[in-house]
């Protein structure tokens, strides 16, 4: 890296003219942030192609100037490269604010090569399209991650000039560009080769046709989310896995047009995948959870929720083939059953984090197995499950889960949960929440006697709180003093 | 204190998401139920939304420090998304809890202004708050400048989308004056409503914007038949009656309908809506304006059928009497206008008090009572010196008229006519007197 920079830095001497011109080139078009107050006004400096004999002798004084900067004592006892390392461990305001020191500190402060990962997710409110731009042009090929979650005024124009002039960059996201469409993709795939993760959560203008593109143009791609794209449907998913077979985290949340088919897709053809996201996918089937549990064995995070055509069978399968799950999410697969639990607890050892919220049919027999077979369970969601009583309760807290790991234990909506789970609770000693809304056996005393053995816990319920709330508009007194002594 | 955020974040979040959920919700109201049971206090039953009364002071004050923590961030549009979505679940809360407080309304607004919530939870949302608090001045405003919005996103021919609104506008304000009597903010609004439809398309000269006045009429008339003494209904009911006078459209058959069974009534044959004008008021050399006999048709049915049936069933009720004298100083007016006759305006009130003066009294009884006695009537020594008002030539040709809308039962006995026995009546009385004297408006 030092020794691009070092040809970056002659490079920017070269320059500096022209640099000088564009002074603040991130914050000319931002009027908010890390600019000072004094406004700089472009001065008319000659630049490089204007720049005709008779100028030769103003711009002499420019330079004389500017090395006269240079002579001030820390740079004198710091060579630019050792100023440039410095810098690199800035962020962005910080090094803006450098920026603006002296003509070689914003030389060096805007060079690219620290300019190398960028999340503008702070100042998505003033990021439009001619910022993104002058980044791209600032940056180069040295832009490796850029994150602008949130920066709604993004555009597809100023995404493409970014895919020409960045064309090395690693790591994109765009949650939340919602203007963004095919286009960007489209532009990315053509000249972004490198790409490996792309972020395009709630963008919604996306649809089959970027994923198409991308699957042409960066087959590097392994981390991809279509989260909340509700126009994503099979054929898009099914060209991505043709195109990208090192594929390790697909999500896609809420994509209610991912069938089956999309899914057996991905599994057959990238079978590195490790994460994969399903929230909400509703129309995807048995078949489809079979086909991943054969093919991607590697899987450790898979989240179904709401996949409500799901039975027994897709655990049984993940049971048997993906031995390192170790966070599973079925909240409201309603049709599954205890022995699908049994069968998963005997064989994912790993478990961390399960979430079966709204999993009905769900019993005491199905904690017993967990505390048995998974001593890793951190994170435990039972909210909705009707049928858990104190007893399956009493044998998780004697697990040896309950005594290490457990963290969070959820058990909102459990109508038959009384007091004496908690009772049990107490020797849970990691225990650090545990949600009981809605559970109407629970008493004020129980809580109270949970919080005098765990002193650091949270109980989340539904009682008000004992203090009064503070007044919401400053209180006043209701009568002045004499009115009191009378 | 965090957990107890956690429950208040978690209530808050329920609420917005039956709101975002169910867009038939109906009703929202505050369940006094002071007892604490670990239960939700978000009850919903049935489209109906509740909060249980235990939870709401906590609530709300969470949610008015968390509020005017953001608040100026939220005037400058220097809110991240993310919080911004938090601050759309605070207000919905705070203002479904307490709807007076403009700064929350105004944060909505702002809210919509930056295209982050969607009109239509707006509609939802102003309803809720109005199910709970129908008198609610800022709800109402909040609504307006909604409906405003909607409006001009809806293109100049498209009427039919702007019913569909004015419909919806219709319902809940029904809803609102349902809840409370005498909600004038209510019945405010709905007249806005209909105006900003009638500027917005320009359409006081077609058949559809009369049968709308007619419809909205024949429900006003279902609404006063169950609020007798609810003077806004009838305020509304005029309102819409000077629509029809402002409105340029000819007859439709429903006052041809209506022409028809009042000649049946006054005795009058008439074969089309000039000839009936010439036998209710006289000849004229000028015609009669169309909308003007729609009026005058739409006043005496109201005058023959509709008040005399209300009168009968709850005798007593002041709005009636109240709404009879509109009917005629109206129908007085229109005559006076149709026979280019001025209104005299010049007398004191003082000489009209009952007791003051018996000569009008007695003049008015005689008069009214017998309609032959014109001549008799025009020989009268007036007192207040200028009252020529009922002049000849008007009363030659209204007297007939004059005799109808008077109903009989009024002036049966001369002593009814003074004593004030009956309220209404006695009121009535001096009413008529003074519409013929003045000029109410």
């Amino acid at each position: 890296m030092s020794y691009a920079s070092r040809n970056k830095l002659e490079s920017a001497r070269t320059q500096n003219e022209e640099d000088s011109v564009n002074v603040d080139v991130v914050g000319c078009n931002t009027h908010h942030w890390w600019r000072s107050k004094n406004k700089r006004i472009k001065q008319p400096f000659p630049n490089k192609n204007s720049m005709a004999v008779d100028s030769v002798k103003k711009n002499c004084s420019q330079l004389t100037k500017v090395f006269a900067e240079d002579e001030a004592p820390i740079n004198k006892k710091l060579p630019k490269e050792l100023i440039l390392r410095i810098f690199s461990y800035l962020d962005v305001v910080s090094l803006c604010r450098c920026a603006q020191v002296s003509k070689s500190w914003n030389v060096l402060a805007l060079d690219g090569s620290n300019w190398q990962r960028i999340d503008l997710f702070d100042f998505q409110k003033d990021v439009e399209g001619p910022i993104i731009e002058n980044i791209s042009r600032r940056c180069g090929g040295f832009l490796r991650q850029l994150s602008l979650r949130g920066c709604q005024s993004i555009a597809d124009g100023s995404m493409k000039t970014l895919a020409q002039l960045c064309q090395n960059v690693e790591d994109l996201n765009l949650n939340g560009c919602k203007k963004i469409t095919d286009t960007t993709c489209q532009s990315l795939s053509k000249h972004c080769s490198k790409l490996q993760k792309l972020n395009l959560d709630s963008c919604s203008a996306i649809t089959d046709l970027s994923l198409k593109s991308l699957s042409d143009g960066c087959p590097q791609l392994s981390h991809i989310n279509v989260s909340w794209c509700s126009n994503i449907t099979e054929s898009g998913v099914e060209a991505l896995a043709r195109g990208c077979p090192k594929l390790k985290s697909f999500v896609s949340k809420g994509c209610r047009q991912i069938t089956s088919r999309a899914v057996i897709c991905l599994a057959r053809f990238c079978e590195n995948l490790e994460i994969i996201n399903l929230l909400g996918c509703s129309s995807i089937r048995d078949e489809a959870v079979q086909a991943l549990a054969e093919k991607c064995n590697k899987v450790h995070y898979l989240c179904l929720s709401g996949c409500l055509k799901l039975t027994d069978t897709s655990l049984i399968a993940l049971a048997q083939q993906c031995p390192f799950l170790s966070t599973l999410e079925v909240a409201g697969c309603s049709q599954f059953t205890d022995a699908a639990f049994q069968a998963l607890a005997r064989s994912c050892r790993y478990l961390e984090k399960m979430d079966l919220d709204e999993c009905i049919l769900i019993t005491d027999a199905t904690l017993i197995h967990l505390s048995m077979g998974c001593p890793r369970i951190e994170y435990l969601t039972l909210s909705h499950c009707e049928l858990i009583t104190d007893e399956g309760i009493r044998h998780l807290s004697m697990s040896p889960c309950a005594a290490e790991n457990l963290t969070v234990l959820e058990l909102d909506n459990c109508p038959l949960v009384t007091d004496a789970s908690l009772e049990h609770l107490t020797s849970c000693h990691n225990l650090q929440r545990v949600e009981l809304y809605d559970c109407q056996l629970i008493t004020r005393v129980g809580i109270r006697r949970l919080r005098s053995h765990l002193p650091n816990i949270k109980v989340h319920a539904y009682f008000a709180p004992v203090t009064p709330p503070p007044s919401a508009g400053g209180s006043r007194q209701r009568y002045c003093r004499c009115c009191a002594i009378l | 204190m965090e957990e107890d955020n956690a429950m208040y974040e978690k209530i808050l979040i329920d609420i917005k998401n039956l709101i975002y959920c169910d867009p038939n919700l109906k009703d929202f109201c505050i369940v006094p139920i002071n007892e604490n049971k670990n239960k939700s206090p978000v009850l919903y039953e049935e489209h109906n939304l509740g909060l249980e009364l235990w939870c709401v002071k906590y609530v709300y004050s969470y949610l008015y420090k968390e509020l005017f923590k953001v608040r100026q961030r939220l005037t400058k549009n220097r809110l991240i998304h993310q919080k911004i979505e938090e601050v759309d679940k605070y207000l919905i809360s705070a203002l479904l809890i307490h709807p007076d407080v403009s700064t929350f309304w105004n944060m909505r607004r702002e809210l919509v202004e930056y295209g982050i919530i969607n009109l239509d939870i707006e509609l939802l949302l102003t309803k809720l708050v109005l199910s709970n608090k129908s008198k609610s001045n800022e709800a109402f405003a909040y609504r307006k400048w909604v409906v405003t919005k909607l409006l001009k996103a809806i293109p100049k021919q498209d009427i039919g989308s702007t019913l569909a609104l004015l419909n919806r506008e219709f319902i809940v304000t029904e809803m609102a004056a349902q809840k409370s009597p005498n909600n004038y903010h209510s019945w405010n609004h709905r007249m806005w409503s209909l105006e900003a439809a009638l500027t917005k398309h320009d359409f006081a000269d077609t058949i559809s914007y009369l049968n709308l006045l007619f419809e909205q009429l024949d429900f006003s008339i279902r609404w006063i038949q169950s609020h007798i003494s609810e003077h806004t209904g009838f305020h509304y009911r005029q309102y819409l009656l000077k629509c029809v006078l402002n409105s340029d459209c000819l007859g439709s058959e429903r006052t041809i309908k209506s022409r028809h069974l009042l000649e049946a009534f006054i005795h009058i044959k008439a074969c089309d809506d000039e000839t009936f004008i010439h036998q209710l008021l006289g000849k004229c050399n000028s015609p009669m304006h169309c909308s003007k006999v729609n009026f005058i048709i739409l006043l005496l049915e109201d005058l023959f059928y509709f008040m005399e049936k209300l009168n009968e069933l709850f005798p007593g009720h002041e709005a009636i009497w109240y709404h009879r004298r509109f009917i005629i100083f109206h129908i007085l007016k229109i005559a006076h206008e149709y026979h280019n006759i001025g209104w005299f305006r010049n007398v004191n009130i003082n000489d009209l008090m009952l007791n003051s003066n018996d000569n009008i009294t007695n003049i008015d009884y005689d008069l009214l009572c017998d309609g032959n006695n014109i001549q008799n009537y025009q020989n009268m020594n007036w007192t207040p010196s200028s009252l020529p008002i009922c002049t000849k030539y008007f009363l030659s040709s209204n007297l007939n008229i004059f005799k109808k809308i008077v109903p009989p039962n009024v002036m049966p006995h001369k002593n009814n006519w003074r004593g004030g026995t009956k309220n209404g009546c006695s009121v009535f009385c001096v009413l008529i007197k003074i519409i013929i004297l003045f000029n109410v408006e």
